[in-house]
């Protein structure tokens, strides 16, 4: 596209007539304006929503369940026949890669077991893990504490207790359980701690089964210096993924048998839920787009029936094909415009309303229910905005090629 | 020796509609100069609007070649005839045709828009067209604000704006009272007269066609008669 033809496009008496086009039919432009805004609020919508649920759920996976970046042994991510002590290493061991990577701001240890969990009266299978509440100070700021409050310190005898676990043992904070389990030698230990919170990570599976202890005292119940994951937290959470490959190539020159995952490598249902997403959103488009789409093509195609004389005047005078398919273009690329404002807006307006209301739903596997937050991303503004203009060049384009090429003399009977 | 603008030669035009073929033009040969305010005549459905609009290159002949300033119209695009329409030649047709959505001087201004002229020079020469058809007062109205003389006027206008070398009234008075009609065609006469423009007109009216140069009678898409002043 030439710039003489865009500067022609553009001129003011081409703007003067587009826009009176638009003005004389006025409910066809509004509806078709309200057809577009409607599409691009649409979209805007799913987006915000998507992006919401999938940054809470990046937030449980990145800073809560995972953490930024896990390194184990490669035994621990696909366990054999070995010894649970083959599994397991210690923090020392990663000294070099810390040094190595200075935007690694924090390393910490992860230990977990499985044990039974007694109140005296009852007891179940429950997963013990192990956390650095120094090394994982967002851990216990993510989760959601339900009663009590977090261990206060490494040192602390103390745990924090899934809620649905907790319900089903009838404990609070307070309590003490028992904790019942083999030390890596195979030897039966127990140790009784107090529970100091009860906590929902938001998650059916977690909060049904695992207690959270200090890591020192998880090492003391299974007679171990050693962990069976280093979490790393990282100044920005993106370099977990960016250092992923490269830190794995120096644990492997190092000999140390160890392997570094990023969060989204272990984050299964992030990346499903992303795929999902990103699926559903697509099928939304495209059904949106094709009802504005075709909405479009009537409305235009309308159009050029009732100026047909008008076009057959406008090529006689020696506009040439392109001006005219510019001049329909143009008028569909300002009401586009109008719409994707509106709809924009509208967005925006709607998303305010949603938060004030206070919407309480819930997600499928999830223990609490949460209040509906969308997020209105200027991203998705443009991106729906330049999907519209897109469809809407393309709807008008097929009307305004056959009003272009029709014969001239048929169009100026139209004046008649 | 004037130049010619147009030149048909054996040209023949044929519709065909349900798979009949109609012969709107039989074997034209015809030279149209420079500065001739040519009249032609005929009975409805004779040819005559058909052979106005091969003039105009809004619709090519079937058979034969016709010649624009010696360039065949056949050999040429359409971008390219839309620039010969936009530069040389100026329509005023007996329904108007005014743009609904422009005042009387946009509308004039059109054409010279088409032609990349500055804002500046289109509405100055758009008020002098509009001057010279007495219509000085009425540049801001729609054509919906003007009476049948008032908005032929602006097609007048609108027509002669660019210093075209070919104008072509297709039955320019026929939706006229008699007496605006005769102001009308009178205003054609001075105007072809003061920019030798070269005008080809056609109308049932005998008494209109008589006033012009040169006066050609169509009859069944022939050219049957000519009579030279």
């Amino acid at each position: 596209m030439s710039l003489i033809f865009l500067k022609k496009m553009f001129s003011l008496m081409r703007l003067k007539i587009a826009i009176r086009s638009i003005t004389r039919h006025r409910l066809r432009s509004l509806l078709s304006i309200g057809m577009i805004a409607g599409a691009v609020c649409s979209i805007i919508l799913f987006h915000g929503i998507s992006d919401f649920v999938l940054k809470a759920l990046r937030h449980i996976a990145a800073e809560n369940q995972y953490g930024n970046m896990q390194i184990a042994k490669e035994k621990f991510w696909n366990p054999g026949k070995e010894s649970r002590k083959d599994r397991m290493f210690h923090l020392d061991e990663l000294k070099h890669i810390k040094e190595l990577h200075p935007e690694v701001i924090k390393v910490s240890g992860r230990l977990s077991f499985f044990g039974l969990v007694s109140n005296g009266d009852l007891s179940i299978g429950g997963k013990i893990i192990g956390i650095d509440i120094f090394g994982e100070p967002n851990f216990s700021k993510s989760m959601r504490i339900m009663s009590g409050q977090p261990f206060a310190d490494n040192s602390a005898k103390e745990g924090m207790i899934g809620q649905l676990l907790a319900k089903q043992m009838n404990v609070k904070p307070g309590d003490n359980i028992t904790v019942l389990t083999n030390t890596v030698d195979g030897v039966m230990n127990a140790m009784d701690i107090t529970v100091s919170g009860i906590f929902s990570a938001g998650i059916d599976e977690i909060d049904s089964q695992v207690i959270y202890m200090p890591l020192p005292i998880a090492q003391i119940v299974l007679d171990t210096p050693n962990v069976d994951i280093a979490v790393f937290k990282f100044d920005k959470l993106p370099q977990a993924e960016a250092n992923e490959g490269r830190i794995n190539v120096e644990l492997k020159a190092g000999d140390t048998k160890l392997m570094a995952r990023s969060w989204r490598s272990l984050a299964v249902l992030f990346r499903q839920c992303e795929k999902f997403y990103g699926v559903q959103n697509r099928i939304i488009e495209g059904i949106l787009l094709a009802l504005m789409f075709l909405g479009i093509l009537n409305a235009v195609s309308m159009t050029v029936v009732e100026r047909t004389g008008e076009i057959g005047t406008l090529r006689s005078f020696g506009e040439k094909r392109s001006d005219v398919i510019g001049q329909f273009v143009l008028e569909s690329l300002i009401i586009t415009s109008i719409g994707a404002f509106v709809g924009s807006v509208g967005s925006w307006v709607i998303i305010q309303v949603i938060h004030a209301v206070k919407i309480v739903t819930e997600m499928p596997g999830a223990s609490v229910p949460f209040t509906l937050h969308i997020n209105f991303l200027f991203s998705s503004v443009l991106y729906a905005s330049a999907l519209a203009l897109i469809t809407a060049v393309i709807a008008t384009y097929i009307p305004a090629r056959r009003a272009a090429t029709m014969n001239i003399v048929d169009a100026l009977r139209k004046n008649i | 020796m004037s130049e010619t603008i147009l030149n048909f030669e054996n040209v023949y035009k044929i519709f065909s509609s349900e798979g009949i073929d109609f012969t709107a033009l039989k074997d034209i040969n015809l030279k149209i100069h420079t500065g001739e305010f040519v009249g032609l005549s005929g009975k409805s459905g004779s040819g005559k609007t058909t052979l106005l609009n091969l003039a105009g290159l809004i619709d090519p002949p079937s058979t034969g070649k016709l010649y624009f300033k010696n360039t065949n119209i056949k050999t040429i695009s359409d971008d390219e005839l839309s620039l010969i329409r936009a530069k040389e030649i100026g329509f005023i047709f007996q329904t108007f045709n005014l743009l609904p959505l422009l005042s009387a001087l946009e509308n004039v201004e059109y054409p010279l828009m088409l032609l990349n002229y500055s804002e500046e020079e289109r509405i100055e020469r758009a008020h002098l067209a509009l001057k010279k058809v007495g219509l000085e007062n009425f540049t801001h109205h729609k054509p919906s604000q003007l009476s049948g003389g008032q908005r032929q006027r602006v097609a007048f206008a609108r027509a002669i704006v660019k210093n075209p070398t070919l104008i072509l009234a297709d039955e320019p008075t026929a939706n006229l009272d008699t007496k605006t009609s005769d102001e009308v065609f009178e205003l054609l006469i001075r105007l072809q007269e003061d920019l030798k423009v070269t005008v080809m007109l056609c109308s049932h009216d005998n008494d209109l066609i008589s006033r012009t140069q040169r006066q050609i009678k169509i009859s069944d898409g022939q050219i049957v008669a000519e009579v030279r002043k």
